[in-house]
């Protein structure tokens, strides 16, 4: 069972008290802007540095894959071999691909027109809006407009999907392979060798540096943040030496299953009491083995990052422009706000996933049962016994 | 090099009269300086198939040279409040970025002369547009009369004027070549817009 939690609300309202003992951590993540929502950090490899327990580690698909230093296929080929993988396993339904615009859902829809002959395109649709468009206009008007059904992307708020006999296909969780490039950026604007910098013998200006940017949290969180993740980095195989790979390993071991499970509560999805549905025909494209050891293993700059803000996602961005030549949105493309695909109001404050993918209990907390339950997960360690967080608390 | 033609300084300001910047962030440096807010944003939203661009207010930094920047060099400058540039809401600003103080580029050169000389082509034609948005705003009158009076003699050759201007926008939006863009915007205009034939070039 993994319980998941919505920290923001917790902290915000209805706090279980023992809860809201926690919340100078939570208070320190969020400033530091290293996960977007800080909606779950779920630890997946090594010691367990977060206040929770968690059997979710055990459940299959959601762990780290085992380490291989000589794992050597390109994106290109991780990329290609997952859509020939796909096709072959999961074509029995239609496809229905959410298209932001974004370099994520891009290397999907490129994936798909490189590898697919154009029968197979019949049997699959495009969801968009027009800021989708607005953000990749050229590729639309010659990619995706002449080779695809195109639906309003606003139908995947609805229970349409729900009855729609498709799988629905995302980018999820592209932006874990990546890791943080804006906190990257940051730190390359004040030195741009930084980045490359030792996260053990350089570790003090790591830590000013994180400390600087968590705000009211300060140097005391950044040191216990810094202690508990290099911890975590210790006690598992993959190499963790640069600043850069510092804060690549943070989402990627810690916001992982949250990218993986935030959808089951969102929109019609979060209506369902049985959510096997929901994991049988949302598919996250970038969540297969090949992809996270490709991620573990190309850490290098250049790969994943380079110099300026629009360097961002190089290896998806290179199969891309190998694609369709576009030249600016190779050089300047840079993230921006995808409007939502899934209704965010909507979204379900925190929930309980049960053991076998299929069944959901939502609740608010303070308000029924379930409070219980999320208070067996914390670890005791963490509510108020430990000194340290006493000290930060107050 | 310039090859569309197209140049406009944006410098000699009067006293009081503000200049605003498009930044772009990969360049580190302005690519336009223009006179006008709503035209920043046209010419932002026009370019944004290409690029994000970044309005910034240059008039209120403390070393705006009197008469402000110039077109011809203007790529020489960035600003100081970076930390002011949110990519994730660029869409979504109605406000300029204040600058800060005005500071020395560290130009990375991707083709700076190209997109001056194709965002000079969008300002010059931003400018057309605007100045034909007033010149339409005298169909109120024809469409009370109409409505009114029940009168539809005079045609004005407004639906030929929105088609032109539109697919103006489309050109601006989509094209590539500058010189291309320059040929099927004159055609344009000579095709679907012939009372406004005189003032194609008088921005020039």
């Amino acid at each position: 069972m993994i319980a998941y939690f919505d920290f923001r609300e917790i902290y915000d309202t209805r706090a279980p008290s023992s809860v809201h003992e926690l919340s100078w951590i939570y208070r320190g993540f969020e400033n530091l802007h290293i996960v977007d929502w800080v909606s779950g950090l779920y630890n997946r490899a090594g010691t367990n540095i977060m206040p929770f327990v968690f059997p979710g580690l055990d459940i299959s698909g959601l762990a780290v894959p085992v380490f291989d230093p000589d794992f050597d296929q390109s994106w290109q080929q991780v990329t290609d071999q997952r859509c020939a993988t796909l096709r072959r396993d999961r074509f029995d339904r239609s496809w229905v691909v959410a298209w932001s615009g974004g370099i994520d859902s891009t290397v999907i829809v490129s994936a798909i027109l490189r590898n697919l002959p154009p029968a197979d395109l019949e049997n699959i649709t495009i969801a968009c809006n027009k800021f989708s468009i607005w953000e990749n206009p050229r590729f639309y008007s010659t990619h995706i407009a002449p080779n695809f059904k195109v639906i309003d992307s606003s139908l995947l708020r609805s229970s349409w999907i729900l009855h729609a006999d498709s799988y629905l296909i995302n980018g999820e969780p592209a932006d874990r392979l990546f890791g943080q490039h804006p906190m990257i950026i940051d730190m390359a604007r004040q030195d741009p060798d930084w980045p490359g910098r030792c996260v053990r013998r350089d570790a003090d200006d790591l830590i000013d540096f994180m400390a600087h940017k968590s705000g009211t949290a300060g140097s005391q969180w950044a040191t216990w943040f810094y202690e508990r993740i290099m911890e975590n980095i210790d006690s598992q195989p993959v190499p963790i030496e640069t600043y850069r790979d510092f804060l690549w390993w943070i989402p990627f071991n810690l916001c992982w299953i949250d990218n993986k499970i935030r959808g089951a509560r969102k929109g019609p999805w979060g209506q369902l009491r049985d959510v096997s549905a929901y994991f049988d025909r949302v598919i996250d494209w970038f969540d297969s083995d090949d992809y996270q050891l490709w991620s573990m293993v190309n850490n290098a700059a250049g790969e994943k990052y380079g110099q300026t803000i629009s360097d961002n996602k190089l290896a998806a961005k290179r199969y891309i422009y190998e694609f369709d030549r576009e030249p600016y949105y190779y050089k300047f493309k840079t993230k921006t706000a995808s409007i939502d695909l899934v209704d965010p109001t909507s979204t379900v404050p925190w929930s309980v996933l049960f053991q076998d993918f299929t069944t959901t209990r939502f609740c608010h907390p303070g308000k029924n049962d379930l409070d219980a339950p999320m208070h067996d997960h914390l670890d005791p360690t963490f509510l108020g016994s430990n000194g340290e967080i006493d000290n930060q608390k107050s | 090099m310039r090859t569309s033609g197209y140049f406009d300084p944006a410098d000699g300001l009067q006293p009081g009269e503000p200049q605003y910047g498009l930044y772009q962030p990969t360049f580190g440096c302005f690519l336009l300086v223009v006179h006008n807010f709503q035209q920043a944003q046209q010419i932002k939203f026009l370019a944004s198939s290409r690029y994000s661009l970044f309005a910034v207010d240059l008039s209120t930094a403390p070393n705006f040279p009197t008469g402000g920047l110039s077109n011809r060099d203007c790529e020489r400058y960035a600003f100081q409040n970076q930390d002011q540039i949110d990519h994730k809401s660029n869409h979504y600003m109605e406000c300029p970025l204040e600058a800060g103080m005005i500071m020395p580029a560290q130009v990375r050169d991707l083709g700076i002369d190209r997109e001056k000389d194709y965002l000079q082509l969008v300002y010059h034609w931003v400018k057309y547009l605007y100045r034909m948005q007033e010149r339409l705003s005298t169909r109120r009158i024809h469409t009370l009369i109409d409505e009114v009076l029940d009168i539809d003699m005079w045609d004005d050759n407004y639906e030929a004027m929105k088609k032109g201007h539109r697919q103006i926008r489309q050109i601006l939006y989509l094209g590539d070549d500058t010189q291309q863009m320059h040929q099927q915007i004159q055609q344009v205009i000579t095709d679907s817009i012939p009372e406004a034939y005189h003032l194609r070039d008088c921005l020039l």
